[in-house]
């Protein structure tokens, strides 16, 4: 508005200037109060539309109308989360709303992940959102994990968690002490394949012989206890495959004892890749 | 007598039931739930005869000095059950520091009861279950070692190897097959139990189980590789003397671990009554009063008329005669002692130890820990310690290992019935049964049920569920299909022309059905004043930003100010 007179305004101008501010400092002053309040309810969006149309230049109004936007995407996905708790599309709305709302509001989503996976523990995508939301907190999702497999260990998604939080080549110190709670759960429910998976998960990142060796003496004392089960002798026979160039006695044995288990994957336990390197 | 009726001809109680202990009081609501009327008398001035609980310590000082009334025997003859009262040893007591008048649930005896079964059907069918609440006991211990009860408790611990783990895991699941007949409950299985649970093999009732010849702990040692320690947990898992039948402690195991799970998030299948165990008793006589039952205290026959091999009325010490066509009498009011006794022992001791818990000590000790959570106490430092068992050496041997900073402690005899011979035919006694590894209330409730059947034979006490045709699920209807159906007609009345950017643009300036919903108007918010106000001062639609948008704005809010 530059070069333009000066006018002075007429007595009602004034008039009606001061009549706007006063209705402004009477509206201004109620939605303050509602903001302190924590008024989160929409008909509060439409006043703030007026306000803000009537002055722009208010940051606290801004930012009362951020809240309150984004306070609307939370109550409306969990409102569908709570009806329909497996929607992709509804879960990634709510983290595109809570990634503009920063890590506050994230660390009450970990709470919430925390519930509903009280709820339902094998939701992948609430421990998929958690990740994210452990992300933008900061936060080590692996204990989460334990914790979670510590009341049931039945529970891919934990024990994925759980692999997603390793590096990719495990010292042999890390390597055993995963390997410890794989024979927690296995030796608990051999019939488990959760525990099985993540076992699979620990040795192929890693290349230790002794490693390798004791879970071989570990299996093998599982099999003693469980001789039918039949994944203690898939698991078993992977690592011995690793362990050696060619086929052993033992792992013929437990290559036809699994085919005749278990006939329809005859030529999957036919097809275990033999080591050339040996681990000493 | 004043509920002795004038003419003694017309009969004006069908039963007569002497004592208010748990057995009785099952039979009393039992009774009257089958149309009976009911008179029911106790000679103490309180509830539940030994399974009464005291709100102070002086009451339960009360109870301890004052002997229970003995009757005068005038009623000599041949034809009468002669009843006095069986007489109550306080063994030992010890008063501390305890302030006398502190809030407490001195209960007697301490029980709990499995979260499903036996008991809980009891006490769902004679309708006291909307009377009880319960907290979840929130760890089972052979001695100083947690009984794993669960999956979850065996993948935890710390205590086993993983070969024990392995091991256990077959003594649990073998017993949660052994007599598995109803798949379909929400138990282990359901929750923590794997596929192969689920395999058709394991369905069958498992015979091989089933041996009288052999002791549990043998079979855990020789058949499943337990060693003693382990199987001795096994033991307390299925709450049997590890001396026991193996049958025996299959059972005991299958209907605990059936029991777990039936509520989310209890780390055991034991629960705890909140109010005190004296609660079931006196919600048992609740509801017989409820059904028709006249209650009185400090009154009890003297003896029991018999004609022709049946009781025919109750005579009481004033003379009052009162013709009845059964009685149901608790054994502690025949004479009809056995040597054997039943000791307890309750200690009001400082510790923060986890609560409640239960737990098995070596030579038949049974402890229940108690605090705030069942309202036993009323300051989160204070626990309720109770022993039972069938040797008082066998308590003092535990209070002392236990070595609990004790306030105040009581130590109970109780005498012990054996079963009576040679009664009239409509006559029930009540026993109290010796002493089991039982925490739960399974061997009253079986003991109630024979005695029920005795009085209305072909009946039972905990009648089988009715069957209930499944009943057509309901129409799936959300909260929002109104709301879906609406924005339906409203879109309906836009179809008359396609949507394009350009008669989008018209649409605007023209009329257009709104397609917002309308904000739901609830008549209670409007009473709360301060959350509804926004709702008050959406200004009419108009030149957004004018100077009268924000008049109606403010005036609205100033209205709403002058509302309130």
């Amino acid at each position: 508005m530059h070069g333009r007179k000066k006018v002075k305004a007429s007595a009602q101008e004034v008039e009606s200037s001061r009549r706007k501010a006063r209705n402004y400092r009477t509206v201004n002053e109620h939605v303050l109060k509602l903001r302190a309040a924590g008024d989160t309810s929409p008909a509060t969006l439409e006043v703030l539309k007026k306000v803000l149309l009537a002055n722009s230049d208010s940051y606290t109004l801004w930012n009362y109308r951020r809240e309150l936007e984004a306070n609307e995407e939370l109550e409306l996905t969990a409102a569908c989360l709570r009806k329909n708790p497996k929607s992709y599309p509804t879960w990634f709305h709510r983290e595109w709303a809570v990634r503009r709302m920063g890590a506050e509001v994230a660390r009450k989503e970990l709470s919430l992940c925390a519930e509903l996976l009280n709820v339902d523990e094998r939701n992948f995508h609430c421990w998929n959102y958690r990740r994210v939301m452990s992300e933008l907190v900061g936060e080590d999702a692996a204990d989460f994990a334990r914790e979670k497999l510590e009341s049931n260990f039945s529970n891919y998604s934990a024990f994925h968690e759980l692999a997603a939080s390793l590096p990719q080549k495990l010292d042999a110190d890390r390597a055993r002490q995963e390997l410890d709670l794989v024979a927690q759960a296995i030796f608990t429910d051999p019939d488990d394949q959760s525990a099985w998976w993540y076992a699979e998960c620990i040795l192929s990142r890693t290349d230790d012989g002794a490693v390798l060796r004791a879970q071989a003496d570990a299996l093998r004392d599982l099999r003693e206890l469980e001789p039918k089960a039949k994944w203690p002798a898939i698991a078993l026979l992977r690592v011995l495959a690793r362990l050696s160039d060619r086929w052993t006695p033992e792992m013929i044995e437990l290559h036809a004892l699994l085919i005749d288990m278990d006939p329809a994957h005859a030529r999957m336990y036919g097809a275990v890749p033999i080591n050339n390197n040996n681990y000493n | 007598m004043e509920f002795a009726d004038d003419d003694s001809s017309s009969r004006r109680f069908d039963a007569v039931v002497v004592g208010t202990g748990l057995v009785e009081s099952m039979l009393a609501a039992a009774l009257a739930r089958a149309g009976e009327r009911v008179l029911h008398v106790d000679a103490h001035d309180y509830y539940g005869n030994d399974m009464a609980g005291f709100a102070t310590l002086e009451q339960v000082r009360r109870w301890a000095e004052d002997d229970p009334p003995l009757f005068a025997e005038d009623h000599r003859d041949e034809n009468a059950v002669l009843l006095r009262h069986e007489e109550v040893r306080v063994v030992h007591s010890q008063t501390g520091s305890l302030p006398i008048g502190r809030r407490l649930n001195v209960d007697l005896d301490a029980r709990l009861v499995l979260a499903s079964g036996e008991a809980v059907d009891a006490l769902v069918a004679l309708g006291v279950a909307h009377y009880l609440e319960f907290a979840a006991v929130g760890s089972l211990w052979f001695e100083d070692q947690k009984v794993p009860c669960s999956k979850k408790d065996v993948f935890t611990s710390a205590d086993l190897s993983p070969a024990e783990k392995r091991k256990l895991m077959r003594v649990m699941r073998r017993a949660l097959d052994a007599f598995e007949d109803d798949a379909g409950t929400l138990n282990e299985r359901e929750l923590t139990g794997s596929r192969a649970l689920r395999r058709p093999q394991n369905k069958r009732l498992d015979e091989t189980l089933v041996d009288d010849a052999r002791r549990f702990v043998d079979v855990l040692r020789d058949d499943f590789g337990l060693a003693v320690a382990a199987a001795r947990v096994v033991c307390a898992a299925a709450f049997v003397d590890p001396a026991s039948p193996a049958t025996e402690g299959w059972h005991g195991l299958h209907t605990h671990l059936r029991a777990l799970g039936a509520h989310a998030g209890t780390q055991t299948a034991l629960l705890a009554p909140i109010y005190g165990t004296a609660e079931f008793p006196q919600a048992l006589c609740r509801a017989c009063a409820v059904r028709g039952g006249v209650y009185a205290l400090r009154r009890a026959p003297s003896a029991l008329a018999v004609e022709d091999g049946k009781v025919v009325a109750a005579i009481f010490p004033d003379g009052a005669r009162i013709p009845v066509a059964k009685a149901v009498v608790a054994a502690d009011y025949l004479l009809t002692a056995s040597g054997e006794r039943a000791y307890r022992r309750v200690a009001i001791v400082e510790s923060s130890d986890v609560e409640p818990a239960a737990i098995v000590y070596e030579g038949n000790v049974r402890c229940v820990v108690l605090g705030e959570s069942a309202n036993a106490v009323d300051t989160p430092t204070l626990r309720l310690v109770h022993l039972s068992s069938d040797s008082l050496e066998a308590i003092r041997d535990v209070a002392a290992k236990r070595d609990d900073a004790t306030l105040w402690s009581l130590e109970v005899s109780f005498p012990v019935h054996p079963p009576p011979r040679d009664l009239p035919s409509n006559l029930a006694v009540c026993r109290r049964l010796p002493w089991t590894p039982r925490f739960d209330l399974t061997p009253e409730v079986d003991h109630a049920k024979a005695l029920f059947e005795r009085l209305r034979p072909g009946e039972s006490l905990v009648p089988p569920p009715e069957e209930t045709p499944d009943s057509p699920r309901d129409d799936r209807r959300d909260d929002d299909d109104d709301d879906l159906a609406d924005l339906a007609t409203r879109v309906a009345t836009l179809q008359e022309a396609p949507i394009t950017p350009s008669n989008l643009r018209q649409r605007d300036d023209d009329a257009a059905p709104d397609l917002t919903m309308p904000t739901p108007t609830d008549d209670n918010q409007q009473e709360q004043g301060e959350e509804q106000r926004p709702n008050d001062i959406i200004p009419p639609e108009g030149a957004p930003g004018d100077i009268a948008d924000l008049q109606d704005a403010a005036a609205a809010v100033a209205a709403s100010g002058d509302r309130q």
